[in-house]
């Protein structure tokens, strides 16, 4: 594809999402669509640090958590607005991204993915037990709604729109970075960490440079969940969230950009579709997340090729058949 | 001849496995030096120290003058000491011209937020990237392969392409760690010619061979490990009539020719 | 007081031993760690529950069937879940293990309900007092159980011939198969055992405290903590982290606080990975070039 029809899809799929919502989407589908949106940023970000450098992390919905609670208590304690609390809790997520990209450096595999969940463990348990700064087993309550002057992002549809830029900010972001000299840095990590070295690829800074991206990522999604429920507890921001994310990413695909983003929002609407499995569905999605593994352990993603060239069968034999009618 | 890389004393332990005890080696701008010996002499061991992915447990090197000793392994490679493996390490999973492009990386300089804006410079150092890693896989003689991925060449490729790859991070040493290992005849005379090809870049060379015609033919000066010590260092007719070095060879019963 | 605290620190701690035996066994035998080894455990809390409490099948014989089934369950997980992931990335694998994960405390929620189950105690409440000191049978009856099966565990592997053949393909596949160890059944075995310590875990657990989906999980991550801080691969060194992990627990909640009792097993091993990261008995693990 030339630079033009990029843009040129680019600007379709844009106007597409923008003007999809409008026709007669009924509010409880928009909600859904705003959470597959904070998915979509939460798992673009997991795929940094696992599908690009493949440096296990159980920690993605720890991220979300501090993000979530930073931005919150930045705008009820401090009372800046939104706008600021945004990019701050991002920021502060990232600081906890750095902290915890550290003992990457010096364990890996089974190791690190048990530090990670231990670290996200304990995140759990200070944000449950800090009463004075978090209120504890209360949750926080009452957090502000997003204001545009007196414009107020109280619907579900206005705050499509609000998670909708920040998903289109971190699909833009994302792609710039795979295809530059950091993405092929910590896609060189992934697949030899000593290879990439001898290469002259500072492992260690990359390493925790995809961990503060992941939870950068992760921080930019919990301020948008604060601020779209108004009410968090810690204990949504535990190790089944986390796994949760990381199924996202494989069953997508990891590693692309696409894939996160099948991943998220096929995951998010499925429920939706297969509601007639009511109490068996996460059973059966445990199943599914087995067999898809030992299947196609690169994920739907990889189908993508498969459906383009059946879609190009379809189109060239109705252009035959086309062609003999006449 | 100016002395490009100098290791003093060098010592290496594994537990309490001595691979290396005492090793001085000095390597001189521009030569094609060969280091040799018996399996598990540690010639491995001493390149893995002369590109600093292993620390020595006594010793220090020093590469233009300038101490490298206990640096992170992508220092030396910024340096300007490019290596190969003996396994070969390449991205297998990356097409050929990726696992060329990857290496292009300490020669690049844009940071994150450049890379997100895609500034003009981003555009330019990429441009160079694919321009430079094309020009090593021609150097090599590889560019036909450029889309293959690189787990799917045929061993003499692998290797190709290991070294096709040390070059683009522009080295002015490279180590080679068993360059023919695997290789049949006609592809060991193709390497020949290569080496001496890098060489005449301007490049010094440092390359562990069991393959004698290789050693005799190309090199300027042999350095010959047994057990972890250096026995023997001479031009390489001096080293063919070392007896130590029959020896070391004939004792352990393995014939190198 | 403190020996009470001895004797409650130590059952824990062998709780976590028998949950890390398997998690050890299974590491030195395929390399890979089974992050829902800790769901046997859950699975064998529940099955027993119902065998003994609902449907009043005696202690020991309801023991040993629900340790039966859970090691057809460790079967049908190597069959399903291990052998088409064996020559995966490691990454796929963990992937496929939350499934596993997912999968099992569903199946839980569906057949026992997310209610929280009490398991009677068979010692029906009865305490043993030596002087002034009272001690909880359950506690005891955990540490003789566990001190018997390592003790046989240790005969099994070191004296019987299957027992060999089970570390000679824990030592190295091929070799073993080369000289006719029927590899595959030994990798089912060291499955079903693994299974096997994880419910004996579950049920000796289930009267402390009540069962619910999450109980097998956090002994299962406490049982990592506890291999790592041994120094991973290591049974002995498993054996005393989980100890030692068992007595900081139990000391911590006593004396210090037990808010943050989840989390003392997993700061004391970051501390370990940190400081001392082959463990208290590992060996230094170095990366061959
Ligand atoms: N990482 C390591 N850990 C333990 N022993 C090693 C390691 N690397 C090399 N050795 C040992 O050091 C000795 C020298 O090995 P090496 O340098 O590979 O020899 P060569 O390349 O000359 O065949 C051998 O005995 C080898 O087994
Ligand atoms: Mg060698």
């Amino acid at each position: 594809m030339g630079r033009r029809t990029r843009c040129a899809v680019a600007v379709g799929v844009v106007t597409l999402l923008a003007v999809f919502p409008l026709v007669g989407v009924g509010p409880y589908y928009i909600r859904l669509l705003n959470l597959a949106g904070i998915y979509v940023i939460l798992t673009l970000g997991l795929n940094f640090c696992v599908g690009m450098a493949g440096q296990i992390s159980y920690a993605q919905a720890s991220f979300f958590g501090i993000g979530a609670y930073a931005s919150a208590l930045l705008t009820l304690k401090t009372g800046v607005s939104f706008w600021a609390a945004l990019p701050l809790s991002a920021l502060v997520a990232l600081v906890f991204g750095v902290l915890l990209g550290l003992p990457s450096l010096k364990v890996g595999r089974y190791y690190l993915a048990i530090v990670t969940i231990g670290f996200s463990e304990i995140v759990r348990l200070v944000l449950l037990n800090w009463k004075e700064v978090t209120y504890g087993a209360e949750g926080v309550k009452n957090i502000p709604v997003p204001t545009i002057g007196t414009f107020t992002l109280n619907t579900d549809l206005r705050y499509y729109y609000l998670v909708l830029t920040i998903v289109l900010f971190a699909v833009f972001v994302s792609i710039r970075i795979v295809h530059s000299r950091i993405g092929r840095a910590l896609h060189a990590i992934r697949m030899s960490d000593l290879a990439a070295e001898v290469m002259g690829v500072n492992t260690r800074y990359y390493k925790i440079l995809a961990f503060a991206l992941s939870a950068f990522f992760g921080g930019l999604a919990g301020s948008l969940i604060a601020h779209y429920d108004t009410y968090l507890h810690a204990n949504s921001f535990n190790f089944m969230e986390s796994a949760k994310i990381l199924c996202m990413l494989f069953i997508g695909g990891s590693g692309s950009i696409e894939g996160p983003i099948i991943g998220a929002v096929g995951l998010t609407l499925l429920p939706e579709w297969l509601r007639f499995l009511k109490d068996y569905y996460m059973a059966i999605y445990g199943v599914g997340v087995v067999l898809l593994m030992g299947v196609m352990p690169s994920g739907i993603r990889s189908l993508i090729p498969q459906l383009a060239r059946f879609v190009q069968r379809l189109f060239t034999n109705k252009q035959r058949a086309v062609r003999s009618e006449h | 001849m100016r002395t490009i890389l100098q290791a003093e004393d060098i010592t290496v332990r594994f537990g309490g496995l001595v691979a290396l005890n005492g090793i001085n080696l000095s390597v001189q701008e521009g030569q094609i030096h060969a280091l040799i010996g018996p399996n598990g002499a540690g010639k491995t061991t001493l390149i893995n120290v002369l590109s600093n992915v292993t620390t020595p447990t006594t010793g220090r090197v020093t590469f233009n003058g300038e101490p490298i000793t206990g640096l992170p392994a992508h220092s030396a490679t910024e340096k300007g000491i490019g290596r190969t493996f003996q396994n070969i390490l390449l991205f297998a999973g990356a097409t050929v011209l990726e696992n060329v492009m990857i290496a292009r990386h300490c020669r690049t300089k844009y940071g994150l937020l450049e890379a997100i804006l895609r500034t003009r410079n981003v555009l330019n150092e990429e441009e160079t990237v694919c321009q430079k890693a094309l020009q090593e896989l021609e150097f090599v003689g590889m560019a036909d392969k450029a889309s293959t991925i690189a787990g799917n060449l045929d061993h003499g490729g692998q290797r190709l392409l290991e070294i096709a790859r040390a070059l683009a991070t522009e080295p002015s040493l490279l180590l080679l760690d068993e360059p023919s290992a695997g290789m049949n005849p006609q592809e060991v005379n193709t390497l020949m010619d290569l080496i001496l090809r890098i060489r005449g870049r301007g490049i010094t060379v440092l390359l562990i061979e069991h393959n004698m015609q290789l050693v005799m033919g190309i090199a300027d000066v042999v350095t010959v490990l047994n057990f972890g010590e250096k026995i023997a260092e001479g031009t390489p007719k001096e080293i063919q009539n070392n007896k130590d070095v029959r020896e070391a060879y004939l004792g352990r019963g393995i014939q190198y020719a | 007081m403190v020996i009470q605290l001895i004797v409650n620190g130590l059952a824990m701690g062998f709780i976590y031993a028998l949950a890390a035996l398997g998690v050890v066994m299974l590491y030195n035998a395929l390399g890979i760690v089974n992050f829902a080894q800790g769901e046997f455990a859950t699975l064998g809390a529940f099955i027993a529950y119902s065998l003994i409490a609902e449907m009043g099948v005696p202690y020991p014989l309801g023991f040993v069937v629900t340790v039966m089934i859970v090691a057809a369950a460790g079967v049908l997980f190597e069959r399903i879940v291990y052998r088409p992931l064996r020559h995966k990335h490691f990454l796929t694998v963990i992937v496929s293990t939350i499934g596993v994960m997912i999968f099992f405390r569903e199946f839980e929620r569906i057949v026992w309900k997310p209610i929280p189950r009490f398991f009677p105690d068979i010692f029906e409440g009865r305490l043993i007092t030596i002087g002034n000191v009272v001690i909880v049978p359950q506690h005891v009856f955990i540490i003789g159980v566990a001190l018997v099966l390592m003790v046989s565990l240790y005969l099994f592997l070191n004296k019987t011939s299957v027992g060999a053949k089970m570390r000679a393909t824990a030592q190295d596949q091929e070799t073993a198969s080369l000289m006719g160890v029927d590899v595959e059944k030994m990798i089912v075995l060291t499955f079903v055992i693994s299974a096997c310590l994880g419910a004996i875990a579950g049920v000796l657990f289930a009267p402390i405290f009540f069962i619910t989906i999450d109980m097998g999980g956090t002994v299962g991550l406490t049982a990592f903590c506890a291999s790592i801080i041994g120094g991973f691969g290591s049974i002995p060194g498993a054996i005393c982290g989980a100890l030692l992990l068992g007595l900081v627990e139990v000391f911590g909640a006593a004396y210090v606080s037990s808010v943050y009792k989840p989390a003392v097993a997993f700061m004391l091993m970051i501390a370990f990975l940190m400081f001392r990261p082959r463990g208290i008995f590992g060996e230094k693990v170095s990366v061959k070039v």
